[in-house]
């Protein structure tokens, strides 16, 4: 028994190690993947069961060890002679009630008709396939990688002695956070909902906002100890092959023993690893990933996380939220400038501050530069080191109130911003002046909507802090010039990230800076194949009618109008 | 030094190389799936890295070594005496005494404290001496603790004895230092040095240069009988032929000393300056003061008078007076040589309106009398014009008003031979004027209040 | 084998960036250059080399389609014969390569006039080279990329600084018109020429083009923007400064200072000195390009993108050795030296090759070649 465990686990390393690649798919497939191209077919020969139910059983046991979650029910059917079966599945992620009566039940008491009949193998297996069990969705399994897979996913495994092949019953069910309100994208208009941990959940969602057949979702198995499973998400016809394959290529690339969360795939996927922009977007509303994938983009889900990467995705986008849609486009395209000059002023509000005070006083009025001349008397830091402080202490303090419970960390930033901040200018610390600097630099960076861009900008808003405090004005337009240089040269899966300002592109300038009405928003980016671009009928703004309809029936037809 | 700059950017970009190249993860290699996913598909990235983020990490290191060694151009804000006006005067042995208004923020900002200190002047005035502008601000230093900072100087004031010796060698300082404006405004001070004239204080405002841009620009928008010149409007004047410059006037009219009521604690001023007139030059020298009636001809002629007030006789009541506020004007000058002389043609076109009535006046019984006042306007403008046209043609010699640059621009030809013997011809000059005015409203009022005559 | 320049640029792009290159001079030194020569004249000057312009650039672009997969440096040689066509060559890199150290130095002096005089130019100068040419070495798809996203951005700020001034302007300071006659005038439409002449480095680029046949328009509307600008810009500083102008170093950062609307708009000269230093950073990177493709292809090297750093110290050296003090720059950038020299560089190739090409019927492979 040892020896054979020993062995099964040698095994097991092995063959997972070469395995890998071929991976996903395996399991239960979408209906209506019928283009998509079949992964490599013929898994290694000795992975798969063999015929003797006990070796099986034995190494499925060996496998999971001594795990105390794992149920093993041997038994045998009542015909004669009896069928051996064992049944496998993890306690508390299967629905016990589904398993009894859906899976053992029928088993245990085949109908008189088949048991009169019964014959080990072959026709009982195809029998309990087609006619016993009472479970919606049953699959074949004929490695026990794929039973580890199904056990995990809270699958019940079936196998019938002499068959070397399994059955596995979708039986899952287990505890899950229920569809909540999106902690990091709320809307004051819109849907509510928002993605929560379980991919089948998620796609679930995205299937109830896009019903038609073209919404595709692709399957991958990523992580060798997680399983984790990745999904693709696209409308076919509009994601173009070429990025489909690419998303895919990349995907498959990844070998890690355990994802966790779609940031670790997105290390592994994103173009430029040494960029500090985050790009790929992600988001954990139902509603802005329909939206994408609309626009010809694909989504890539990851178990158990709520959060969907968006790919491609371009910095603009990561300036907008759903509900620039959602309000009407004036409402829409105001709130979005005003991102803008927020995200610019959270980048370089401190050190063009710093850059004036000690290089370019001239630049001020008279009367500002006395009033912050008297301020700055008796301060005993430069004023790069007193802003490099201040703005060192509110990172500290934003990230000390970000990780305590909300309670404790709304004391936090009461006792941050209030009694230090006050007592420091009163100690004559700082000034107020840079105070109000710090204060509204750290409010600008809160309206970007994306937090991962937002600390970009933080991390940027250091560097800039140093260049201007060195070579003032031209040392923030050297830092400046080099983020847009590299903006200007970074790709997002083979796509200008910049788009469409950095190659500009007029016609996708619609839904940039500005939202323009949807009726004026005929085609979808140039993302999208041009065959495909046209997304709404011509000549739909909206027309009052040419002569007004009266309210008094007695004009009705009177003139014809 | 600057030499070894770029080196630690590329110990930063080889050690990160390096360090990426350490790590087993990153052996994957990305970047090699960007290949093939551009729309054209082509591997025209292959060779580029992202040398910018490193660049900048490396500029950014080797900055704050820099910026922690307080380099170069980095003043702090706090080790700066702002400067606001700028006083200029000739010593006897023809050095330059340089005063200036030096303000204190600390003191500025005192007023809305507590007060817990003592009231404290919010300006220091300070003089130092030199052989030319340069060496006289850099005489400063020697006893100002701060650095002296100009680019906030909103004043060039010239003691009268100074500007009648001539500004030009001053000027050249100001045209080429990067820090003073050509925006500042350039004026004179009447029968004092400028040093003296600093002292002054005004009223309502703490500091003499908020204080004095008050009244310029109160006095050109209210009153009309100044000029507002900044220093390029007379570089310009003083670098283009056929016209000279002008400057504003500042005098000093010495208070009595009164007890104050209703102040607390409140510093008596006693010598606040007053705008009015103005200084022409000739070539960089000052040769005469305008009066108040002179200047508001000289802006007549200039066309640039905003609003003033104008006051004539009322003709439903002779002695009487009408005031018409002037609203709009302007002014345009022609050129021409009639029988071979020089001959400029001005023609005056203004708007006004009746702000103050007195007498018996009534413009429904008599629609003439609107036509009449008009009429009479322009009599006022015709004597205030002929006045300084007098005094400058006759008195002084001075072209302020630019004619021969009228000539240049308009008779090119006619100038070229009138250029060498302008200051002959241009008093000789013929100038007529021709004057339209025009009332357009008369107030909230119609009549006046006395109905009966 | 691979081509040496895989990138795409679209006639937009190739438009702002040339209007952008032109922008540099004319943003810092062009404008006291031609008022010094050319007095209150110098717009007729100005209005006299668009004009001369606007023909050669449509017969530059003509020549670059003639041989539309080629750069300058490569049909040159077919026209001249090899050791000629070299020749001409290393002349139009060198032209360009100088052009990129001129820049350099006159920001850097820029930079030094005006707010920054303590600083050792030479900081600024290795500055400015480190980031031309780091971008110049992402390939000429990045550069034009880069104009194209600032182009809008540096245009309303150039204008900004045209028209907030208005108000100190007099009109009347333009007259009298031709006092002096035109003939004075004349070397002085050199050096607008040389700058609005420096389309040529289109023909570096047309090959690249993702719209070739949009050549000559792009740089018809190239002059005419470039030149309008010029013309404006020349304008309101005679407006606002008249003959005193002559003797301004940096007339544009001038009115900028000289900006003063109400009592809160003022002191925006920070608004010029971004210009400048985007401007300057595209205008080198573009020429630096030129400067790393050409040898590339003069010497048939493999790559040019490890040029950028070698020929980023030439600059350097070029820039600080390209004049001793002010005075020597006077007197480099008269008509009679910079005029000529850069009229005959890059008018004088264009010429000689055209009349060449249309003499000995020569043309290039139109088809696509197999390596691209």
């Amino acid at each position: 028994m040892f020896w054979k465990s020993f062995l099964g686990k040698l095994f097991f390393k092995r063959k997972k190690q070469q395995r890998l690649p071929e991976t996903g798919n395996e399991t239960e497939n979408n209906i209506l993947q019928e283009n998509m191209p079949s992964p490599d077919p013929a898994p290694a020969a000795s992975a798969n069961l063999s015929t003797d139910l006990d070796a099986n059983v034995a190494r499925i046991t060996a496998a999971y060890g001594e795990s105390a979650d794992l149920v093993v029910r041997e038994m045998e059917t009542a015909t004669s002679p009896p069928i051996k079966i064992a049944v496998f599945f993890i306690d508390g992620l299967v629905i016990n009630l589904a398993v009894t009566e859906g899976v053992v039940a029928p088993l245990l008491a085949p109908p008189a008709a088949l048991s009169a009949q019964a014959k080990p193998h072959p026709t009982f297996f195809e029998a309990a396939n087609k006619t016993l069990l009472q479970i919606g969705e049953v699959s074949e399994a004929q490695t026990f990688e794929d039973i580890f897979t199904g056990l995990a996913s809270g699958k019940t495994a079936v196998l019938i002695d002499k068959n070397s092949r399994a059955l596995l019953t979708g039986t899952e069910g287990w505890k899950e956070r229920g569809i909540e309100e999106p902690a990091t994208e709320s809307v004051v208009r819109g849907p509510r909902d928002s993605f929560a941990e379980r991919l089948r959940g998620n796609t679930a969602l995205l299937r109830l906002r896009l019903k038609s057949p073209r919404l595709r979702i692709e399957e991958f198995q990523l992580g060798e100890l997680t399983k984790t499973t990745v999904a693709l998400a696209y409308i076919q016809g509009l994601a173009t092959d070429k990025l489909l394959q690419e998303v895919r290529k990349r995907l498959k690339r990844v070998k890690i023993d355990g994802i966790l969360e779609s940031g670790y795939l997105e290390e592994f996927i994103e173009d430029e690893p040494l960029s500090p922009f985050p790009q790929l977007l992600r988001s954990e509303r139902p509603d802005r990933v329909a939206a994408s994938l609309l626009e010809g983009k694909v989504a890539v889900f990851t178990d158990g996380t709520p959060f969907v990467l968006l790919v491609p995705s371009f910095l603009p986008e990561f300036l907008s939220t759903p509900e620039d849609y959602y309000e009407r486009y004036f409402i829409g395209s105001f709130i979005r400038l005003i991102r803008y000059v927020a995200i610019i002023i959270s980048l370089v509000l401190p050190s063009v501050y710093v850059a004036i005070i000690t290089f370019h006083q001239e630049m001020l009025p008279t009367e500002l530069i006395l009033s912050i001349a008297s301020q700055r008397e008796g301060i005993p830091f430069p004023t790069f080191v007193e802003a490099f402080l201040l703005e060192l202490a509110f990172e500290i303090l934003r990230e000390a109130g970000l990780r305590l419970p909300r309670v404790i960390g709304q004391a936090v930033s009461i006792v941050g911003v209030i009694i230090i901040g006050q007592a420091a200018v009163q100690a004559g610390l700082v000034s107020q002046f840079m105070l109000i600097i710090v204060a509204l630099t750290a409010v600008a960076s809160f309206a970007t909507p994306v937090f991962s861009l937002a600390i970009t900008m933080r991390l940027l808003r250091f560097v800039l802090l140093i260049l201007a405090s060195t070579l003032g004005f031209f040392g923030i337009l050297a830092g400046i010039y080099t983020i847009f240089l590299h903006l200007v040269s970074l790709r997002s899966f083979g796509f200008p990230y910049l788009k469409p300002l950095g190659p500009v592109m007029l016609s996708d300038l619609k839904d940039t800076l500005v939202r323009v009405p949807f009726w004026a928003m005929r085609t979808r980016p140039r993302l999208v194949a041009p065959r495909d671009r046209v997304r709404q009928a011509e000549g739909l703004k909206p027309k009052p009618p040419q002569h007004r309809e009266r309210d008094d029936a007695k004009n009705k037809g009177g003139d014809g109008a | 030094m600057p030499l070894f700059i770029p080196r630690p950017g590329l110990w930063l970009r080889n050690g990160i190389k390096i360090l990426v190249r350490l790590c087993p993860e990153n052996k994957i290699k990305p970047k090699e799936s960007t290949r093939g996913t551009h729309p054209k598909g082509d591997d025209r990235r292959g060779q580029r890295r992202p040398v910018e983020i490193v660049l900048i990490l490396a500029f950014s290191l080797v900055f704050m070594l820099l910026s922690c060694s307080g380099c170069w151009d980095k003043t702090e804000i706090e080790d700066l005496a702002i400067l606001t006006a700028w006083g200029v005067d000739r010593e006897e042995n023809g050095d330059i005494l340089a005063s200036a208004v030096i303000v204190k923020p600390f003191a500025v900002a005192g007023k809305t404290g507590e007060g817990s200190a003592p009231p404290e002047r919010p300006f220091w005035l300070a003089s130092s001496s030199g052989r030319n502008m340069l060496e006289a601000m850099c005489n400063f230093a020697a006893f100002s603790p701060r650095f002296i900072f100009c680019a906030h100087s909103r004043f060039v004031i010239f003691g009268e004895e100074t500007a009648r010796q001539g500004v030009e060698k001053i000027l050249d300082f100001f045209e080429r230092n990067r820090e003073p404006r050509l925006t500042a405004n350039l004026l004179v001070v009447k029968d004092m040095t400028a040093a003296e004239f600093l002292k002054s204080e005004f009223e309502m405002v703490p500091l003499p240069p908020e204080g004095g841009l008050g009244l310029i620009q109160n006095a050109t928008r209210r009153l009309g009988t100044v000029v507002n010149v900044n220093l390029n409007d007379f570089l310009i004047a003083l670098g283009s032929e056929g016209i000279e410059p002008v400057a504003g006037c500042f005098e000093v009219i010495p208070k009595r000393p009164v007890p104050l009521e209703g102040e607390l604690e409140r510093k008596e001023i006693i010598q606040s300056p007053v705008i009015n007139g103005a200084a022409a030059f000739k070539d960089d020298r000052l040769v005469g003061w305008l009066n108040r009636t002179e200047t508001r001809g000289l802006q007549w002629i200039r066309g640039k008078v905003e609003n003033t007030p104008l006051l004539v006789e009322n003709p439903m009541a002779p002695p009487a007076l009408i005031g018409v506020e002037v609203i709009r004007a302007n002014s345009a000058v022609t050129p021409s040589m009639v029988k071979g002389k020089p001959h400029v043609q001005i023609k005056i076109e203004l708007e006004g309106n009746i702000e103050d009535a007195q007498g018996f006046f009534d413009p429904k019984t008599d629609p003439a009398v609107l036509k009449n006042i008009e009429k009479r306007m322009a009599a006022v403008i015709e004597k205030e014009s002929e006045a300084v046209l007098h005094r400058c043609q006759q008195e002084l010699n001075t072209d302020i008003f630019g004619f021969g640059a009228t000539f240049h621009r308009s008779l090119p030809q006619t100038w070229d031979r009138l250029r060498g013997n302008w200051d002959t011809e241009f008093p000789r000059l013929e100038v007529s004027l021709d004057i339209k005015t025009h009332i357009r409203l008369s107030g909230l009022a119609i009549e006046s209040i006395k109905k009966i005559k | 084998m691979k081509p040496l320049e895989g990138g795409k640029i679209s006639p937009r792009q190739l438009y702002t960036l040339l209007v952008l290159s032109n922008l540099e001079t004319t943003t810092s030194i062009l404008p006291s250059l031609t008022v010094a020569i050319a007095g209150r004249d110098s717009w007729l000057t100005i209005l006299l080399a668009i004009i001369a312009a606007l023909p050669l650039g449509l017969l530059a672009a003509w020549l670059g389609r003639r041989f539309p997969r080629q750069t300058l440096i490569q049909y040159s040689p077919k026209l001249l014969g090899k050791p000629l066509g070299f020749l001409v060559g290393v002349f139009y890199v060198w032209f360009f390569v100088h052009i990129t150290s001129l820049v350099v130095r006159e920001t850097a002096v820029g930079f030094n006039l005006s707010v920054l005089p303590q600083t050792p130019p030479i900081v600024l100068i290795i500055i400015l080279v480190v980031l031309s040419a780091t971008t110049a070495r992402s390939g000429i798809e990045v550069i034009g990329r880069l104009a194209e996203s600032s182009f809008v951005l540096v245009l309303f700020s150039v204008l900004l600084t045209l028209f907030l001034p208005l108000n100190f302007a007099h009109f009347e300071y333009l007259q009298p018109v031709l006092a002096r006659g035109v003939l004075p005038l004349l070397p002085a439409v050199l050096i607008p020429l040389g700058l609005l002449s420096e389309f040529v480095a289109a023909n570096m680029v047309i090959p690249y083009l993702s719209e070739p046949q949009k050549a000559g328009r792009t740089l018809f509307f190239t002059v005419l923007t470039s030149g309008t600008v010029i013309l404006l810009f020349t304008i309101i500083i005679i407006a606002v400064f008249n003959q005193t102008a002559q003797n301004l170093t940096l007339p544009p950062f001038q009115l900028a200072r000289i900006i003063s609307i109400g009592n809160f708009l003022e002191r925006i000269e920070v608004i010029v000195l971004a210009v400048w230093t985007v401007v300057a950073l595209i205008k080198a990177a573009f020429f630096m390009w030129i400067g790393m493709l050409g040898p590339a292809q003069l010497f048939n090297l493999k790559g040019y993108r490890e040029l950028a750093y070698p020929l980023g110290i030439i600059v350097i050296v070029l820039a600080i050795l390209s004049y001793d003090n002010f005075a020597a720059a006077v007197s480099f950038y008269t008509p009679q030296v910079w005029g000529v020299y850069s009229v005959t560089v890059e008018i004088g190739i264009i010429l000689l090759l055209s009349a060449l090409a249309l003499l000995r019927g020569k043309k290039g492979n139109t088809l696509r070649t197999t390596e691209n």
